[in-house]
């Protein structure tokens, strides 16, 4: 198992965001976590990674454990975030430096690796997610779509184990969707990821598994065709009737 | 020059005159703004200084038996720079009085005056009674200003140089001009509009000021003087300046030696211009070299300090903005300087810069918390320590959006530069006030100063217009909803 995670809770003050998930993933899956808006999806995905601290409970992660309460700035979680990517709905790339330069930043500088080698992967994942062309333009002349690929190439760079999405397509006009979703789709299988998504049809077509969050509990967990067509709990079966 | 620093605790150590044969030389201070008759650049070749207090010193050195050396000093701080031990002499026209007496050791008169009134011609107010209720001017903390203190119902108008207040005579900002019968003769009375009302309102003496426990220098300095007297040679000098004697005393018949002619301004008086404007823009560049790193290690410590580094920070930063700069400049140029001796160009820089760098942290910090949250947390992500997030990904942007501010900045630190010549830096203005008085004109100096200024700070403008031009190209990253 690639990922565990058991009795996980989160409070914001007096709401109580994360009610106790127990999960695991095995290398290579793609998860999708879908749900309706507050349910706890994206705080459970920052969570893996320790961008937002928990309060109880434990995850195991690229053969990492993270403890409750864990500062987002600890040093203790610099090799954990070697391992584990993220994607973040807004980008987030460097807006000071080329698409090249956002591939090539963290791997010369947190993982100390030559210049070359850093390069070369860098202009190969730009190809690969269909911008070999483009490394040398900046952010902003990129449209969103094009800066979402950027992003995903930008944490594929540090070759991590685990590549958590959250809601990477939200923030796109539809026709860019389909640009970033056919990456992801491609990518499917050679790395595990986590995606939170409200893309019904990439939950149900890409991912290995589809878990239902509500009210910060894991409602639903099983191969999309079952849980798409035969929920077992009530919450389930309404989400999926209003999302279809 | 003025910042020409004085290397030298050795020499602070050491009293009177055991330090100035040590030191080589004896240092005397005046200031050259208004400096006609007493000291002032000769027109004729703006490197030499002339005056009878020029001529004074030469035959004083020569009793003394020391080179003499002038510095520049503002004359309203004559006596603080003394006192923290900047030059050996005041010669400028200090006047006797019990309350200087009580702070600083003063030689025997070298010269004596009265003290005279003076009005515009066909006026009808010609005596101090008949001023109460009127306006007179004279210059600040000048025996002629403890005098008009002591008559009560008459206005006084304090002014830091001697020509401006026959100026404002003229024009009928004020009735009356009290001042010392030297400046009257040299700047009053040869206005044509101006007269004579009473030459002998009061008496007074030209004094060298010198440090207490200088008690030595002291008196071979008084030696020196009587044997001037003695032997004539100050009666020549003085003659020779066209002074005026003391109304009970016949006039001295004047020589045939040349007064230098009235300055005008020409290509020398240009050149000191410049000078004054390179000082000007050395000086703005050197403090804000200074405020930038400043300001960033104090922003560093505001946003990201722990407790009492934050808090410290903070402090600082309220404090040097919540101050005048003016006040900061004299306690780092006087106040300190029994610990710590500063030149007074040092103390310039050091005063801005860390005036500044108050103002350069609240952009520095404005521009890091602009950088969008999201740049922070990718930067986390990626595994770079919160030194490299810095590094490598906010400050480049932060300093981006900084930069138009920082030059603004700039701009206005190369015009509140004016301001170190209170400690007696002469920059661009300094230099523009000095020859104001010294042509008697201000408008030419004037146009030439306000020229100066802005051929060096409309470039900056141009530069700052650019930068802010550019930044906008370069956009910003797309603003997102998140959820959560």
């Amino acid at each position: 198992m690639i990922l565990r995670v058991h009795g996980l809770e989160k409070a914001y003050g007096a709401r109580q965001v994360l009610r106790g998930i127990d999960a695991e993933v095995a290398r290579g899956e793609t998860i999708a976590l879908v749900g309706p808006s507050g349910a706890g999806k994206s705080t459970f995905l920052r969570c893996l990674n320790g961008l937002t601290a928990f309060d109880a409970g434990s995850i195991e992660i690229a053969g990492l454990t993270l403890a409750p309460g864990t500062r987002p700035d600890a040093p203790a979680l610099r090799p954990l975030r070697a391992r584990v990517g993220m994607v973040f709905q807004g980008f987030h790339l460097f807006p000071h430096l080329t698409a090249l330069q956002n591939l090539t930043l963290a791997p010369s500088h947190v993982l100390h690796e030559p210049r070359d080698r850093v390069e070369q992967r860098a202009r190969a994942l730009l190809q690969r997610v269909g911008l070999g062309d483009r490394g040398g333009a900046r952010p902003a002349q990129l449209s969103g779509g094009q800066q979402q690929r950027v992003a995903i190439a930008r944490a594929l760079a540090m070759e991590p184990e685990v590549l958590l999405l959250d809601e990477p397509t939200s923030a796109l006009d539809p026709e860019m969707r389909g640009e970033v979703l056919g990456v992801l789709r491609d990518l499917a299988g050679s790395c595990t990821m986590l995606v939170v998504t409200h893309e019904m049809s990439f939950a149900r077509n890409v991912a290995t598994r589809i878990w239902v969050f509500d009210d910060g509990k894991l409602v639903e967990d099983g191969p999309p065709s079952q849980v798409t067509e035969h929920p077992r709990s009530d919450r389930a079966r309404a989400f999926f009737r209003a999302a279809t | 020059m003025a910042f020409g620093a004085v290397p030298l605790a050795l020499v602070l150590l050491a009293s009177g005159l055991p330090r100035i044969r040590a030191q080589g030389e004896i240092r005397w201070a005046g200031d050259l703004q208004g400096g006609e008759p007493y000291v002032f650049r000769d027109p004729r070749d703006p490197s030499k200084l002339v005056g009878f207090e020029v001529d004074l010193m030469v035959a004083l050195a020569a009793r003394l038996g020391f080179p003499a050396r002038f510095l520049q000093n503002d004359w309203s701080n004559l006596v603080p720079s003394l006192e923290r031990g900047d030059f050996d002499l005041i010669v400028n026209g200090l006047e006797d009085t019990p309350a200087l007496r009580g702070r600083i050791l003063l030689s025997r008169p070298y010269f004596q005056f009265t003290e005279q009134l003076v009005v515009r011609r066909g006026s009808t107010l010609r005596t101090l009674d008949a001023l109460r209720g009127h306006r007179v001017g004279t210059l600040a903390s000048s025996l002629a200003h403890q005098i008009l203190r002591g008559r009560p119902g008459i206005e006084l108008v304090l002014y830091g140089g001697q020509e401006e207040p026959y100026r404002d005579l003229e024009l009928h900002r004020t009735d009356a001009v009290l001042l010392d019968s030297v400046i009257a003769a040299r700047y009053g009375l040869t206005k044509p509009d101006l007269e004579l009302a009473d030459a002998d309102v009061a008496r007074g003496s030209y004094v060298i000021g010198m440090r207490k426990g200088d008690e030595d220098l002291e008196s071979a300095v008084n030696a020196a003087l009587a044997g001037l007297e003695a032997g004539g040679e100050l009666q020549r000098i003085y003659a020779r300046w066209h002074l005026p004697a003391l109304p009970s005393t016949p006039a001295p018949g004047a020589t045939a030696w040349d007064e230098p002619p009235r300055a005008t301004f020409d290509a020398a008086q240009l050149a000191l211009f410049l000078k004054g404007a390179g000082v000007t823009l050395i000086l703005s560049l050197l403090a804000m070299a200074l405020a930038v790193p400043l300001g960033l290690l104090l922003a560093l410590a505001r946003l990201y300090g722990r407790g009492p580094v934050r808090f410290l920070a903070h402090a600082y930063i309220e404090l040097l903005r919540g101050t005048p700069v003016l006040l900061q400049l004299y306690i780092l140029y006087y106040g300190i300087a029994p610990v710590v001796h500063l030149s007074a160009l040092a103390a310039a820089i050091l005063g801005l810069g860390l005036n500044y760098g108050a103002y350069e942290a609240e952009v520095h910090r404005a521009a890091l918390q602009a950088v969008p949250s999201g740049q922070g947390e990718a930067a986390a992500a990626l595994g770079f320590s919160r030194a490299q997030a810095l590094r490598l990904v906010l400050l480049p942007q932060a300093l981006r959006t900084a930069l138009p501010a920082m030059t603004n900045d700039l701009i206005a630190l190369l015009k509140d530069s004016s301001l170190v010549s209170v400690i007696t830096v002469v920059e661009l203005t300094k230099q523009m006030t000095i020859t104001a008085v010294d042509v008697r004109s201000w408008a030419l100096p004037g146009a030439l100063c306000a020229a100066l200024y802005f051929a060096m700070s409309y470039p900056l403008a141009r530069l700052a217009a650019r930068l802010e031009a550019r930044l906008e190209a370069a956009g910003e990253e797309p603003v997102v909803a998140v959820a959560t």
